[in-house]
């Protein structure tokens, strides 16, 4: 639950950091100061974006949170895939990566936001059988 | 010039010790966790969220948490448990042979005579569960 509401709001944060809010965010670009930054500028300007970099930022933490996937199949005792560690051992380099060489490809990070929301959220009904 | 800086910069970041050691943890977590006290294979651990349920009550043994179905890499199951009790079978490997207990010395038949059977298992003694078909040697 608190991994999908993390999610929707990184979702949010990161829309409005590009602008792609419908105005929904505007108190937010207020609030830090910001304006909405085009993508595929060169230089890339999406970087200059406090809301875009903390949420960035925010988001390869998480990467770290998301060990307890694995964590929590194997205390439960059960086999862990090859997929499942090749994804979770590469997630963090994918986003820190991303981060560090402030690469704008980083920007399929909104889209992957969205699919872990939905993932969490279908995981969070699955196992608590939250509505 | 470009190429060297940017292959600096790209060395840099790959050795980084904050992503060398976050995500080669990570290789790490499931043998430690594998390893530890705090692994529930019970129904509805998911439920208690397992890390919290250990902290706050020491685990307690479970009632159908059969040696010999481990030994054997079978599902530990009350029904299973039964049934295997009912058979002549070696229970674990450390246990001493029961009386009654199936057992397959190398170049002993099947049927042989309770009268000739050794106290003790001799070394190079094969067990034979009847239920998996895998042979343990003592």
């Amino acid at each position: 639950m608190v991994l999908a509401l993390f999610s929707a709001t990184s979702f949010f944060v990161t829309a409005t950091a590009l602008g792609w809010d419908y105005g929904t965010g505007a108190w937010l670009r207020r609030l830090t100061g910001d304006t909405p930054q085009p993508l595929f500028t060169c230089p890339s300007t999406v970087w200059e974006s406090k809301l875009f970099t903390w949420t960035a930022k925010a988001f390869y933490y998480s990467k770290y949170v998301e060990y307890l996937d694995t964590a929590w199949l194997v205390l439960k005792g059960k086999q862990v895939s090859f997929l499942q560690a090749f994804h979770h051992f590469g997630a963090p380099w994918d986003v820190y990566l991303g981060i560090r060489l402030q690469n704008e490809v980083y920007i399929d990070r909104c889209i992957k936001i969205y699919i872990k929301r939905c993932r969490y959220r279908s995981i969070d009904h699955s196992t608590t059988g939250a509505p | 010039m470009a190429t060297d800086e940017a292959t600096a910069r790209i060395w840099s970041a790959v050795t980084d010790p904050e992503i060398l050691i976050g995500t080669f943890a990570y290789l790490l977590l499931k043998p430690l966790l594998r390893n530890s006290r705090l692994v529930d294979e019970k129904k509805g651990a998911y439920r208690k969220s397992m890390i919290w349920s250990v902290t706050a009550a020491a685990p307690t043994p479970r009632a159908h948490d059969l040696p010999t179905a481990r030994t054997h890499g079978l599902p530990a199951r009350p029904a299973f448990r039964q049934a295997l009790q009912r058979l002549p079978l070696a229970p674990h490997r450390s246990t001493p042979p029961a009386p009654d207990i199936l057992w397959l010395p190398h170049t002993t038949p099947l049927a042989a005579p309770r009268s000739a059977q050794p106290s003790a298992a001799p070394l190079g003694t094969t067990w034979c569960s009847r239920s998996s078909q895998r042979r343990v040697s003592s």
